[in-house]
């Protein structure tokens, strides 16, 4: 029972910042390597504004509106300036982006560890077991925040919008979409959702420069469901957690690492598109 | 072709010099800056401090794991974030070989670059079905897999933080001091360079630049798209790992700290700030990025500003990613463009073009 | 006018999921001569080109060049089997000059392993002598002179889709297929084609593979044509026989 709550804790974590990487790269084909680090350095933001004493329902928007900022700023900086250019470029601006901001967090939160406290009490009785109520928190959280990314990209009309940039980005140009709009909204939503996740992790797991290590797993994660795919990244995000969890119970967290590689380069050996994602189409001649 | 008139100046006399003069490395009056070049580094130790000797030291090394990367990011355009990786295994080959066989050097560099081959044919496989730019994932996951088995490796095996590395010794005479190191690494980088801009001038070179650009296009052509990546991939890799293995031994010792995803991310910075594609490019950019910790400093020394050793290397990462993203923005074929660019201005002036026949690529 | 065909196309079928790109297409080249292909947009000319080149594999069907069946080859070994291709789109390598694009065509005739490349002394470098000369022929043939170290990247069309056509013909083949070599090209620049067609097929005698959307030039200059629409040969015969046919005016007019 608390194995699988912890399980589908890290899941649900992981399985936001892979929503949020999916979610950019659906609209924009950039694959974003600076989504761990924009996820800590909201959770450090989260850490500076409860310890000088905001309560939660204050320091989470705080978390979130710097996640949309730091979603604006990079994408108006620097994705527009290259949006259409060799998806080469896209990737190197965005390791620039994440050494950047590991930098930044170093100068001014001096990649120290904390931890964030539990906006609720200690502990809860459920059904006779004993649980740390962040735990609860975070399991709560993130999957209700998966299920609202869900519903409003199936059913809201800028969910539609995105979907109709993500097909074909020049049919929905023509048909009047503004694409530059829909693309910065998929940036800044996904940067929100990143910052959300960055805070739920802080509730479980220590916050540091090591802890960016989560936005390479849920890069993991989003890869193994199909980078384009909204159920993969969910699915992915699963297999990870698993797969990281039993890893660390038997052997040792180094060993978790190696699993995941080992099974990423499984996947993509023999389906390179991921479980769920679409097969791209050949150049055409 | 009515706009392609046979030009005369276009055609010199006998059918060899044309061919040949479109694919010397060098010509005319760049040897003898060549040979400007070659005194003034023979020279080098003579002018500079023991600790300026290590920075070049340093550039040197980092020239050559550039060069490596430049080959399969530039012109093939795969990007790596496993660089950290392939030096690692360089550099653990080193210690491993010293550690349990007390190997002479240069067998541990044929190990390393045999691992290191054989680690980039494993990230190639399945990055052959993928698209370029799926590559940096699977480079990047190799990067995590491979430092924490370096690190199982280092806790369970060696039972310590890192491995020391005697220096190499050719007969008595041992490798230590900064100036044979100098002059040793010299040679290595030199035919390291030459052999990279031999390569971009063969077939092998062309075929990778063709299979970036064209992927289907190529294969028409008759290049078999697999055989291209993997030799792309596995001559990288062996490069770069025999790099790492000299920087260990270079160093005297190796641990898993030192290979993290910042030293990758530094060796894109040299590229991108270099020029993508360019070997020129990767040596500037090695010698700008080495040095740049050390210049900040430096800049602080004399500016008598105090900050944290911690503000410090946070000051280090935000640089090289400005760096990253300006280069990437404004100018992403770098300084190696921006070298050339001013070249023509001062040897073209008052022109401000040079004339069709005499445009070369590089 | 049954003379040895050089390429047989027998009864290929390509379907992608629902589509039926090509539904039994028969068609032969003759080993000398221009033969053309032509067809409103849609008629799978270029999905026949690429069944050809391997980049399509049809389910069923037979593609014989002289005599051997190409199906189940991947593209390059389509290539080295002898058959050279030109592109619909600009398919240049735009980082290379254009040297280096037709030196590319010739990938496959250059041998020798990564070492010798690096050192590039003795042999490789009289290897890339000795293509760098074959080159310098087809540079001459197509009258590029000026042209020979720009990038691809930086001509102007008309010279990119020369070249395209000039990169088909790099590696000496044994059949040329043409994607539209013609399209967007100004009048000036279509009649150069039309002299290198000629001079291929009379001086050089290569069999060619023509897809072109300019129906006069094709009855001008083709010596066969099969008319293609909805992935079906609708009508073949010489220029005078497809001028005066009704299905092919049909197809075309609408």
């Amino acid at each position: 029972m608390l194995q699988v709550i912890t399980v589908l804790e890290i899941a649900g974590v992981y399985a936001l910042l892979a929503l949020g990487l999916v979610m950019i790269y659906r609209t924009s084909r950039v694959l974003n390597l600076a989504q761990g680090e924009l996820a800590i350095i909201c959770a450090y933001v989260a850490a500076v504004t409860t310890g000088s004493g905001f309560p939660w329902f204050l320091a989470i928007p705080a978390t979130l509106a710097t996640g949309a900022v730091a979603g604006a700023v990079i994408y108006i900086s620097t994705m527009r300036p290259i949006l259409g250019e060799s998806p080469v470029v896209g990737i190197m601006t965005t390791v620039g982006v994440a050494i950047l901001i590991r930098g930044l967090m170093v100068i001014f939160f001096g990649g120290d560890t904390t931890m964030l406290d539990s906006p609720f009490g200690d502990t809860v009785v459920l059904s006779g077991i004993e649980i740390g109520s962040e735990h609860l928190f975070v399991l709560g959280g993130s999957w209700g925040c998966v299920l609202l990314i869900i519903l409003f990209n199936f059913y809201s009309s800028t969910g539609l919008l995105m979907r109709a940039v993500s097909d074909d980005v020049t049919l929905a140009a023509q048909r009047g979409i503004d694409v530059d709009r829909i693309v910065g909204i998929a940036w800044v939503l996904a940067l929100v959702v990143g910052a959300m996740a960055g805070y739920l992790h802080g509730q479980r797991a220590l916050i540091s420069t090591a802890a960016t290590l989560i936005g390479v797993n849920a890069l993991i994660a989003a890869f193994i469901g199909g980078m384009d795919s909204f159920r993969g990244a969910i699915v992915g995000a699963l297999t990870v957690a698993v797969v990281e969890f039993v890893t660390i119970q038997l052997v040792e967290s180094h060993w978790a690492e190696i699993a995941l590689v080992v099974l990423m380069l499984v996947v993509l050996t023999f389906r390179p598109w991921g479980l769920f994602g679409t097969v791209e189409e050949l150049e055409r001649v | 072709m009515s706009a392609g008139r046979p030009d005369p100046a276009g055609r010199p006399p006998t059918l060899p010099t044309r061919i040949t003069h479109r694919f010397e490395l060098f010509r005319g009056r760049e040897w003898a800056w060549l040979g400007m070049g070659a005194v003034a580094a023979l020279a080098w130790p003579l002018l500079v401090t023991q600790h300026w000797l290590h920075i070049t030291n340093l550039s040197l090394i980092a020239v050559m794991g550039a060069v490596g990367l430049n080959l399969l990011t530039g012109n093939a355009r795969l990007v790596s974030l496993g660089q950290a990786a392939f030096l690692a295994i360089g550099g653990f080959s080193a210690g491993a070989m010293a550690h349990h066989f007390a190997a002479p050097f240069w067998l541990s560099l044929i190990v390393a670059m045999l691992l290191g081959g054989l680690f980039g044919l494993i990230v190639a496989i399945p990055s052959l079905r993928l698209k370029a730019l799926y590559v940096a994932i699977t480079t990047l996951a190799l990067h995590f897999g491979v430092t924490a088995a370096f690190a199982v490796y280092l806790a369970r095996v060696i039972r310590s933080e890192g491995i020391l590395i005697d220096p190499p010794h050719f007969g008595f005479f041992e490798l230590y001091d900064a100036a044979p190191w100098y002059y040793f690494l010299l040679v290595i980088a030199a035919l390291v360079v030459i052999g990279a801009l031999n390569l971009q001038r063969s077939h092998l070179g062309r075929r990778w630049v063709a299979v970036a650009d064209h992927e289907v296009a190529s294969a028409a052509l008759g290049i078999s798209i697999y055989r291209a990546k993997v030799s792309v991939f596995v001559i990288t890799s062996m490069l770069v790992s025999f790099a790492g293995c000299l920087g260990a031994y270079y160093e005297g010792v190796v641990t898993e700290g030192f290979y993290d995803l910042h030293l990758a991310i530094a060796y894109l910075a040299m590229i991108i700030v270099g020029g993508l594609g360019s070997v020129l490019g990767s040596i500037l950019g090695a010698f700008l990025i080495t040095l740049m910790p050390y210049g900040l400093d430096f800049l602080l020394k004399i500016g008598g500003i105090k900050i944290s050793a911690g503000s410090i290397s946070g000051m280090h990462s935000v640089l090289y990613g400005l760096l990253i993203v300006g280069f990437m923005l404004f100018e992403p074929l770098g300084l190696a463009e921006i070298w050339r660019r001013v070249r023509d201005y001062f040897t073209l002036w008052p022109f401000k073009y040079r004339p069709l026949d005499q445009l070369r690529q590089r | 006018m049954k003379v040895e065909a050089r390429l047989e196309i027998r009864d290929v079928r390509l379907n992608f999921g629902e589509i039926e790109a090509l539904r039994g297409v028969d068609c032969g080249v003759p080993s000398h001569g221009i033969t053309a292909l032509i067809g409103p947009n849609g008629a799978g000319k270029t999905a026949l080109l690429n069944t050809v080149s391997g980049i399509y594999r049809p389910q069923s069907g037979e593609v014989l060049l002289d005599g051997e069946d190409l199906v189940g080859l991947p593209p390059h070994a389509v290539a080295k089997a002898g058959v050279g291709r030109s592109f619909q789109h600009l398919e240049l390598f735009p980082r290379l000059t254009v040297t280096e694009n037709l030196l590319v065509a010739r990938d496959f005739l250059f041998s020798g392993d990564p070492v010798s490349s690096m050192v590039f002394y003795g042999p490789a470098r009289r290897q890339e002598m000795r293509h760098r000369e074959a080159v310098e022929s087809i540079v001459d043939f197509f009258e590029l002179w000026p042209y020979r170290d720009v990038l691809a990247k930086t001509l102007p069309y008309g010279v990119q889709k020369i070249v395209g056509f000039a990169r088909a013909m790099a590696s000496e083949p044994k059949l040329l297929l043409l994607d539209e070599p013609g399209s967007g090209l100004t009048r000036d620049e279509k009649e150069d084609l039309a002299r290198f067609l000629l001079r291929l097929r009379d001086d050089r005698k290569i069999p060619i593979l023509w897809i072109e959307h300019d129906l006069d030039m094709v009855l001008d200059l083709a010596d066969r044509i099969y008319a293609l629409d909805l992935g079906r040969v609708i009508a073949s015969g010489d220029p005078g026989e497809i001028r005066d046919n009704a299905a092919v005016a049909a197809s075309y007019v609408g």
